[in-house]
């Protein structure tokens, strides 16, 4: 077994909504962390980790020039900015709900 | 955004050298709430423009600094004549104040307005969801059209100092003085996108020079933090900056983390005026507080249009209570399961209902870790929706029996609301059924 580190501790991120779609930017500090971020985070285990919040499909992008991926989670803001009843109906703190997960680095 | 902050405007447009400023006062939000005043009052329905035109035009006037602001909301014409108003008070005389009405309707006219689009061949189905219009169409109380640069670029032709819109894309007012300036062609797809990318950047002014940031801990000067300036050139890359000597910081960190913010494929970043790809782009720092972007790309625009159409979708509240140690925690969870019950011993009907702990997981729900040590304070709330008003009343007025009936020493019970919601429709439209009109008056 590698060593794990939590996700706040090799990147920042800031998240966002559309409607009832949350988008969180995961960005590392360094390439060598944007290739752990690559390799570990991948939409599966977001949508695995945040399910709590995201009810429908997770998707991935690569921003390899930003050392970004951007997750883009679907059914995530409990129906969107107008319909929600949350107080971060706008996803503002989705980014720091994914920081927390933990992945196994070299 | 709206509110924002007035002195920091004011400090670009008085010490930042630039030619041109712009206002994003609407998030996709802003809008059915706006919709729904317009509804109320037809002389309402738009954002600041009074505070835009009371203390940022004059400014602009002094120092030679052409402005654009979206603050016309769900009502551009109403805008308009409260910004000739306020220009003519504070006798800005000779200044050209134009407005751009687009696609926007509110009541009756809505529902027509609907027909001819389906007429025209839009579906208008839920743009997430797929979901007919039909489902909510009975409901439907406005339409806004999110219009791409054009018609600003137009006005700033016409010599406008002032360009007050409504459901702009928010991008697009950055594009547009920089396509003014330079003659970009429509056309040009690598220019549109590059010109989108600085508006990305600059649209929600603190978001890019150190607001919003991960790394707030060493953001200097939160107090007085400056906005961005863009420093644009011919082909379309720029350096994002602020005013020496502002607060806050520009780095390649607040740039990447405003340029990912709230985008889905960033290869296919859909706007009126481009197809963007950010993954094309490059940014490198250029200074102290100065990083350049470059070398983004664009495809042709798309053949449709970004609507959204607003609905009534019941009534909604939310209420507060708090309780402190000894025993916080376990008092607020006693606090909302006897609140539950109490909800069922009455037969209010809701379709929704949400209980929070704020200070344990009001903001990350089931993500949220049970806390390690023993919390001083909480606070329970309640958020409820339902098709009737009465039952969320009643709902609300549980939360203050508590203190009475109630686990020990609940302090400071508010609510608010209800209220009813405006939800709203993201859809398509095309192009083609979309005019737009710039008009122009001088004071």
């Amino acid at each position: 077994m590698g060593e794990t580190v939590r996700l706040v501790d090799i990147a920042h991120a800031r998240s966002g909504d559309k409607g009832d779609i949350c988008n969180v930017g995961l960005i590392a500090l360094d390439e060598q962390g944007y290739d752990m971020l690559r390799r570990e985070v991948t939409a599966e285990r977001v949508k695995a980790y945040m399910g709590g919040l995201v009810e429908g499909e997770v998707t991935r992008y690569e921003l390899p020039n930003l050392l970004a991926l951007n997750f883009v989670m679907r059914g995530a803001l409990g129906g969107g900015g107008s319909r929600s009843l949350r107080i971060d109906s706008l996803g503002k703190t989705m980014a720091g709900a994914l920081l927390r997960m933990e992945i196994e680095v070299d | 955004m709206w509110p924002d902050r007035t002195d920091a405007a004011l400090e670009v447009i008085e010490k930042g050298s630039v030619a041109y400023i712009a206002f994003d006062t609407m998030a996709e939000m802003t809008l059915p709430g706006l919709q729904r005043q317009r509804l109320d009052s037809p002389g309402k329905g738009y954002t600041d423009i009074r505070r835009a035109s009371a203390e940022i035009l004059p400014a602009c006037m002094r120092h030679g600094v052409k402005m654009i602001t979206n603050a016309g909301g769900a009502n551009p014409e109403a805008a308009w004549q409260i910004a000739l108003e306020q220009a003519r008070a504070r006798g800005l005389k000779g200044a050209r104040i134009a407005v751009i009405v687009g696609d926007d309707t509110v009541g009756e006219a809505t529902l027509r307005r609907v027909r001819e689009l389906e007429a025209e061949g839009a579906s208008l189905a839920h743009a997430d969801t797929g979901a007919p219009l039909e489902s909510v169409l009975g409901r439907v109380i406005a339409m806004s059209v999110y219009l791409g640069h054009e018609p600003i670029a137009r006005a700033l032709a016409l010599g406008a100092d002032l360009v007050v819109t409504g459901r702009h894309t928010d991008s697009a007012m950055w594009l547009a003085p920089a396509a003014h300036e330079f003659g970009w062609r429509a056309d040009d797809w690598d220019v549109m996108a590059r010109g989108i990318v600085v508006g990305h950047l600059m649209e929600c002014s603190g978001h890019v020079t150190g607001g919003n940031f991960s790394f707030w801990q060493d953001v200097p000067h939160p107090d007085r933090l400056g906005f961005p300036i863009a420093e644009v050139y011919e082909n379309g890359d720029a350096i994002i900056t602020k005013v020496e000597g502002s607060g806050g910081v520009v780095s390649l960190r607040t740039c990447r983390e405003q340029l990912l913010y709230e985008i889905h494929d960033p290869a296919n970043y859909y706007t009126p005026d481009v197809v963007v790809d950010f993954t094309t782009l490059h940014l490198e720092e250029a200074g102290p507080d100065r990083v350049r972007v470059s070398g983004a790309t664009g495809r042709p625009r798309p053949d449709t249009l970004k609507a959204c159409l607003a609905y009534r979708d019941g009534y909604f509240a939310e209420g507060f209570t708090f309780y402190a140690w000894p025993g916080a925690l376990a008092k607020a969870r006693r606090a909302a399961e006897t609140l539950e019950k109490r909800y069922q011993r009455l037969g209010l009907r809701f379709e929704s209902l949400q209980m929070d702990i704020v200070g344990v997981n009001a903001l990350h729900g089931p993500l949220a870790p049970e806390p390690e040590c023993e919390l001083n304070e909480v606070a329970v709330r309640v958020a409820v929706k339902g098709a009737r008003e009465s039952d969320i009343l009643a709902a609300m007025r549980e939360i203050y029996a508590m203190d009475l009936s109630g686990p020990a020493a609940a302090a400071g019970a508010f609510h608010v609301g209800p209220r009813e919601m405006i939800a709203l429709w993201p859809t398509s439209v095309p192009r083609g059924a979309i005019a737009s009109d710039v008009r122009v008056a001088q004071v």
